[in-house]
């Protein structure tokens, strides 16, 4: 029984009954890796974050950033230069020290960027959250790849086969496959695992509420970093040096971020003095009747925490 | 061994996270969280893997003699069980009556009654959520009227009674013994040493009164407290900087950690000296 030579309706019938059990193990092999309970990735250095979210170069574009806002690193338009000759010491990390060595002249920050010493510090940023199963191994994409080419393959047959008998009624069967592909593409791997995506969900829920600040020049590198590693460069769009990361990153700078849709816990925050009064300072009550001040706090009036 | 940290508000999420290695804790406002969708209690999970994290809650109202809410309690509950804190704490106040939400941690009359009470509500959440709750002690600016007992009597009343551990909050303690002239080293001297499991610290203004409203830095006489309680707490002490806005530099809240820490340091000193 070759089902190749079943009737459109059949052969139908066949193919979408292979399409879900493709699906069904893509989907259960890329479950078995990214781990379907509560995340729990320990996972706090800002520029692995950036590679997660947006690869190596991110994590390049991120530690210039913070290398700037820290006053280690200077731009002027596209190019960039380390303050001292011998500031590569000033730093603790593989990724800094590298972009700080090939700063030690004036540069194109694009040249640096590709520059091999640099490129080399994100590649191994991108093997340890492969090794973590944060990033897909390429092997992860391999079970989607297969079958999308089986797909493919099954429906290209048949419509050379029905060509060949004179049929030319296969548009059911091109819908299906297209289905099939856009379904199996969508569930692959190209880069974060389901556990590295829901690691970068959670860091982006746990700092939606963080990204209104202002910031001041050198004051904030710790968090500069950490927040344009989980939201994009968009995240330091506020910052006194914007102009300078915009001119050197231009693709970067249509970057709207998603704050909104991240939300933040500041409609619902409690302090941790009680309900009305307020305690935080996004909190819209603000006080209460037996104390408070500002914008939030007073919890002494008739009971503090 | 001691343990400092911060209390975790969204502002300052981040600048918290990005200074981890001197951050020994945070405590997240349990409430904020009650009915919060999955994802943001799994990012809860995901900021418990990276730093210690324990649960206070402000709305539970366990001081009283009417009983706790037990809807409240399982919210708290469900709470402890997705993000496995190291400990959760409550407050020893009342914040509703007769069917009305009163909106404040209200200190209530401290009787037998509400010692009773409190021990009930607290075995009550023991049963609930599976472990009993650090109880703290709050600030009032009106000593609460039909009182029989001081607040350290009715305080260590309610530790002996339901065999919970004490949060004990510095600023609020400063405040009370401020505003009603006792001496707030004779209070945590008469604490039992083994029952004093946490410290909060935090600032507040003057307004006639001692106000504690987490919006200014901690006074040199909390640190001084905090010496005394780590000379006399036999147990590890976390300690917690509650700051709910008007946030200064993440720096300056940093250095006020390691004067916690140095406090501490100096307390564990003399107690060791005192054994000697």
């Amino acid at each position: 029984m070759n089902p190749f030579d079943f009737r459109g309706p059949e052969f139908l019938l066949y193919y979408a009954v292979l399409g879900v059990v493709v699906v069904a193990i893509v989907w259960y092999r890329r479950r078995a890796r990214g781990s379907s309970g509560l995340s729990s990735e320990k996972l706090a250095d800002p520029y692995e974050i950036a590679c997660l979210r947006g690869g190596p170069k991110e994590a390049v574009r991120v530690a210039t950033c913070a290398l700037l806002d820290r006053g280690l690193l200077r731009a002027e338009e596209t190019t960039i230069v380390a303050v001292r000759p011998d500031a590569a010491h000033l730093v603790g990390k593989p990724i800094e020290r590298a972009l700080m060595k090939e700063c030690s002249k004036t540069r194109e920050v694009t040249e640096v960027m590709s520059a091999p010493p640099v490129a080399a510090a994100a590649s191994e940023l991108e093997e340890k959250l492969i090794r973590r199963g944060l990033l897909a191994a390429p092997e992860g994409r391999i079970a989607a790849l297969v079958g999308m080419v089986l797909m493919a393959a099954v429906a290209l047959i048949k419509i050379v086969i029905a060509f060949g008998r004179g049929r030319y009624n296969v548009l059911y069967l091109v819908v299906f496959a297209g289905v099939f592909l856009v379904v199996l593409w969508w569930i692959a791997e190209w880069r974060q695992t389901l556990r590295g995506l829901r690691t970068l969900g959670d860091f982006r829920t746990l700092f939606g509420g963080s990204r209104a600040k202002a910031y001041t020049v050198g004051r904030h590198a710790p968090d500069l970093a950490l927040l344009t590693a989980v939201f994009g460069l968009a995240a330091a769009w506020n910052h006194t040096r914007s102009g300078e990361f915009r001119k050197l990153f231009p693709s970067s700078a249509n970057e709207k971020g998603k704050v909104t849709s991240y939300g933040t816990n500041c409609s619902t925050t409690w302090s941790s003095c009680g309900s009305s009064f307020g305690g935080s300072s996004c909190s819209s009550s603000g006080g209460s009747s037996c104390g408070g001040g500002g914008c939030g706090g007073g919890c002494g009036g008739c009971g503090g925490s | 061994m001691d343990r400092v940290g911060l209390g975790w508000r969204p502002e300052i999420a981040a600048e918290i996270f990005a200074r981890l290695d001197g951050i020994d804790v945070v405590e997240v406002i349990a409430d904020d969280y009650f009915e919060a969708p999955s994802r943001e209690i799994r990012a809860l999970r995901t900021l418990a893997a990276q730093v210690p994290v324990v649960l206070h809650g402000v709305s539970l109202g366990l001081a009283s003699t009417a009983r706790a809410d037990v809807r409240r309690l399982a919210r708290m509950a469900r709470l402890v069980d997705r993000v496995r804190p190291e400990f959760w704490s409550e407050h020893l106040a009342f914040v509703r009556g007769g069917g009305v939400e009163i909106g404040h941690l209200a200190a209530p009359p401290r009787t037998e009654s509400t010692v009773d009470g409190a021990a009930a509500n607290l075995d009550r959440a023991r049963a609930v959520v599976g472990s009993a709750p650090l109880v703290e002690n709050i600030a009032t600016l009106i000593d609460p009227p039909g009182s029989d007992l001081d607040e350290g009597e009715w305080v260590r009343a309610i530790l002996s009674a339901s065999g919970a551990d004490l949060l004990l909050d510095l600023h609020n303690l400063h405040a009370n013994a401020v505003n009603f002239g006792f001496d707030a080293r004779d209070f945590i001297r008469r604490l039992p040493e083994d029952r004093i499991g946490a410290v909060h610290l935090a600032g507040g203004k003057w307004i006639g009164r001692l106000l504690d409203d987490h919006l200014h830095d901690v006074p040199d006489e909390v640190y001084d407290l905090l010496e005394r309680t780590a000379a006399h707490a036999s147990r590890p002490l976390t300690v917690i900087l509650e700051r709910d806005g008007n946030y200064p530099p993440m720096e300056e809240l940093i250095a006020q950690l390691d004067r916690a820490r140095s406090a501490l340091r100096a307390g564990r000193r003399a107690r060791e000296l005192a054994r000697v």
